[in-house]
């Protein structure tokens, strides 16, 4: 236990302080999400009420106020601001994702070893650091949904499944993407266990109907909340030709998971891991995607794949190596994790065969992207499943074995920037400025009723400030056009360097005489920040 | 000043027709709502008119072939649904004309109703038609107006003012509202639109589906049949047959059957195909499929049966080939029992 106990704490440490480094960039929410969520809770805590109101900027965030609910309480009791001290104690509960995946890497492996290398993953692995720095409700969801998975799986014990049970009454309210993977792999899981003992002929209806009352079935109860809430996003995913696709794409993978209940049988002489696998083809059709993506935009009105996230992919694909090999060693094995995984797997991959086959817009690619994250505890356990086999392989040869480990280390770093540096990989910023935070301050102190600027600080406006805000600042500007409808406008100096963000299209790019002759025409009441990355409130004149 | 009014003021522009492009349905059919000025428009489209009123503040004329289709005279009303945005509006044709362009299947309206439909602000237009002795001047007009257009037409080589070049085809799209980027195609509507389009495609295209869907019919037979042999395969090699001479058995079975069974196939098909067809045509993608004898093609649909059935016949066999004599005999496959993942990792 002392041994497991460093481990972890070694684990939580390296977690932590990679998930800390946001605050290098900005005291303030590393999210744009991050202000709706603390503004909802700020005024919990000043009214001591929860209550939507459909007019709100925030009333989105509103409808799901598991987080806000929480960092009210939590910002309370500890005397803490709800803007500014989140993004220094959201890393303290996100970084403990390293112990579910500690866990299920030693479930795994049975060695400690898996452990650590399914914790390492997490600890750094670029994409999940990302969501799990940010302050976000995914961010939470990402912690909870495997504690719910697991103790589901381990429902015989009443009490874990009462715990399951309470923590899929309370995910609804976190984060409506969250809860409805939970469910599909609780599901999948429902479906593994069951055809299992279909075959060993061992089923009872009883067991069927207690497991689906207590884990798919409580689908319902969030799908009534949502109606009553009104959820956005709800009517795209129920439409009906939606709803079919939907179901036709649970059906295929409900057909395609149930023979993997069981090990597959491997004839005498394979073996147990072959580069020619059908478990290749996944990550080489993402691969495809990703590279199909940089040349022309797959979904409409998004932005292409960036340059920057190709110096990732390498790192990426070892990690997808690594993947496909501890695959087929869980698949072709007995293990206490083979159900765990399929299910964790199957959910994911369910919306994200749905959002391609759904529509290449915008919804499409949004459901691609947010559902790739929660693969992340599946792949941490078929990484480390692999990483152990290669390990036990080079027992022979230490520089092999620290080549390996520099391989996994190096890899992990190399990954980062997805997380640090967002803007050059996906072309989204995800840091606030106090300068920037101060100049939309000034914009409320000046009395500002409509301002026009770029999506990120538009949004920011509206959801903190209460600001009636509009993003379509940069596009007036490269268009020439005339603005109007606002009383005043915020301008940044790196519009001309790094674009004007208007996620989810790609950003739009303004010559330097463009903003000066804006600038011109129109009167500068406050300025910030050094030059060439200015910040310019301006009334607009016209 | 909108751009469209400074190019309007310029002199070597003659015409200047600023649009507004949407997208809407009529009856569940696609159309093309533009929003124009009239009289530029239809003297750049040298449009004849054919009834009704062609101007006013408030219109909408209708293409002769849009009428056509939908229908429409001089004072129906329609209803069109928003094309970006979640609008809808009932217009009054005011009068229809006819055109040699694709503009002969849309629907013209004034510009406050295409803002309406398309969400689209003032003095922003998603295209800009001008006819100008002086493409030059345009061009240095447009440079010096610090203007982001993408500018081609005849006697122009296509040009990227102050822009990147699109990355493929800007056509009314939902980007256009915006101006961002290229309007990304949808390759698959794309595909099966222009597919479906021609004679050639459609034929191909059936005949490969077909072929496809008879292969996997023989393979699946073929399997069943060899299923109950595989334990003869067995015997057979364990009693000194070579791989080779196994394969040239199964063909000798194989190509009379296939013959046989090719040929009384396709003319079943055939005849079946005449008996049904005064009451059964057989449409594809719109294109009704005839039925007539043609001894290529009968013999060709036999060679290809024959082929499939001796590939299928040889899949089947490499299969069985590769397990060893003993699990054919016992039609078991020796498969090795399943080893725990922790002992594995342990070693």
């Amino acid at each position: 236990m002392r041994t497991d106990g460093a481990i972890v704490a070694a684990l939580l440490c390296l977690a932590l302080g990679a998930r800390l480094v946001p605050l290098t960039f900005s005291p303030l929410p590393f999210s744009i999400d991050g202000f709706a969520l603390a503004r909802i809770s700020s005024n919990i805590a000043a009214g001591g009420t929860w209550r939507i109101d459909p007019a709100d900027a925030n009333s989105y965030n509103q409808k799901l106020p598991g987080f806000s609910i929480l960092w009210s309480a939590a910002s309370q009791v500890g005397g803490l601001s709800p803007l500014v001290h989140v993004q220094l104690i959201l890393p303290f509960l996100t970084c403990t994702t390293v112990l579910v995946a500690y866990l299920l890497g030693v479930k795994a492996t049975g060695r400690r070893l898996g452990g650590f290398v399914a914790g390492l993953f997490l600890a750094l692995f670029g994409s999940f650091l990302l969501l799990t720095s940010a302050t976000a409700k995914e961010s939470i969801g990402l912690l909870v949904f495997p504690v719910a998975v697991l103790l589901f799986r381990e429902r015989e014990d009443a009490r874990k499944r009462a715990l399951a049970v309470v923590l899929l009454l309370f995910l609804p309210f976190l984060h409506s993407l969250t809860t409805f993977l939970t469910l599909g792999m609780i599901a999948a899981l429902v479906v593994l266990t069951h055809r299992l003992a279909l075959a060993r002929g061992r089923f009872s209806w009883r067991a069927l109907v207690l497991d689906v009352v207590t884990g798919p079935a409580l689908a319902l109860g969030a799908w009534v909340y949502y109606v009553a809430v009104d959820l956005p996003f709800l009517s795209d995913v129920l439409a009906p030709a939606a709803f079919v696709l939907f179901l036709a794409v649970v059906v295929l993978l409900t057909a395609l998971i149930a023979p993997t209940a069981r090990p597959a049988r491997s004839p005498i002489g394979r073996r147990l891991v072959a580069p020619a696998a059908k478990a290749i083809l996944p990550p080489v059709l993402g691969f495809v995607l990703l590279l199909g993506n940089a040349s022309t935009n797959l979904f409409v009105g998004t932005a292409t794949t960036q340059t920057a996230f190709f110096q990732v992919l390498p790192a990426i694909g070892l990690f997808a190596a690594f993947a496909v090999a501890g695959f087929q060693l869980t698949r072709r094995t007995t293990n206490r994790t083979n159900d765990l995984v399929v299910s964790m797997l199957v959910a994911p991959v369910a919306l994200i065969v749905f959002g391609f086959l759904h529509g290449l817009d915008p919804g499409g690619l949004l459901l691609v992207y947010r559902a790739f994250d929660f693969l992340d505890y599946a792949l941490a356990v078929l990484i480390a499943v692999a990483f152990v086999a290669a390990w036990k392989g080079l027992a022979r040869s230490r520089p092999a074995r620290a080549l390996l480990t520099t391989a996994l280390v190096v890899s992990l770093i190399a990954t980062t920037p997805m997380a640090w540096n967002t803007p050059a990989v996906f072309g989204v910023q995800n840091v606030t400025t106090s300068e920037e935070f101060h100049a939309l301050a000034v914009l409320g102190s000046l009395g500002a009723r409509n301002v026009t600027t770029d999506q990120r600080l538009a949004d920011l406006g509206a959801m903190w400030f209460g600001l009636h805000a509009n993003s379509d600042l940069p596009l007036k500007l490269r268009d020439n056009a005339t603005v109007s409808g606002a009383d005043y406008a915020l301008v940044l100096e790196r519009w001309t360097m790094v674009g004007a963000q208007i996620h989810p299209a790609p950003n739009v790019f303004l010559s330097p005489s463009t903003i000066a002759r804006f600038l011109d025409a129109n009167r500068v009441a406050y300025v910030s920040g050094p030059l060439g990355d200015r910040i310019f409130v301006v009334q607009v004149l016209s | 000043m909108s751009l469209a009014s400074n190019i309007t003021k310029s002199e070597w522009a003659k015409t200047v027709s600023p649009e507004i492009l949407g997208l809407t349905t009529l009856a569940g059919n696609p159309v093309v709502v533009r929003a124009v000025d009239p009289d530029a428009f239809l003297r750049l489209e040298n449009a004849t008119h054919l009834s009704g009123a062609m101007a006013g503040s408030e219109f909408a004329l209708a293409g002769e072939h849009l009428a056509l289709r939908f229908g429409l005279v001089t004072g129906d009303t329609v209803t069109v649904a928003g094309a970006y945005v979640p609008r809808i509006a009932f217009l009054r044709i005011t009068g229809t004309f006819r055109t040699e362009s694709a503009a002969n299947d849309e629907l013209l309206v004034d510009f406050g109703m295409g803002r309406f439909l398309t969400g689209l602000g003032p003095l922003n237009y998603h295209s800009i038609r001008v006819r100008t002795p002086n493409p030059a001047a345009l061009l240095r007009f447009l440079d010096g107006f610090q203007a982001s257009v993408h500018v081609s037409g005849p006697g122009l080589v296509r040009a990227d003012i102050h822009s990147d070049p699109p990355s493929d085809e800007r056509l009314a799209n939902a980007i256009l509202r915006t101006g961002l980027g290229g309007a990304p195609r949808d390759y698959l509507a794309t595909a099966v639109g222009e597919a479906t389009t021609s004679v050639r495609v459609v034929a191909y295209g059936i005949a490969v589906l077909l072929g496809i869907l008879v292969a996997f019919g023989v393979h699946a037979v073929q399997a069943r049949a060899f299923a109950d042999r595989i334990p003869a395969v067995g015997v057979l090699r364990a009693v000194g047959a070579s791989n080779g001479w196994m394969r040239r058995r199964l063909l000798v079975e194989t190509l009379p059957f296939s013959l046989l069974a090719g040929a009384i196939g396709a003319l079943v098909g055939f005849f079946a195909g005449k008996f049904l067809l005064p009451q059964v045509n057989v449409v594809v993608f719109g294109h009704q499929v005839p039925i007539v004898f043609d001894v290529v093609t009968l013999a060709f649909i036999v060679l290809l049966l024959v082929a499939v059935s001796i590939g299928s016949a040889l899949v089947l066999l490499r299969g069985t080939l590769r397990l060893r004599p003993t699990e054919s005999i016992r039609e078991t496959i020796a498969v090795e029992p399943p080893r725990s993942l922790e002992a594995i990792l342990r070693g």
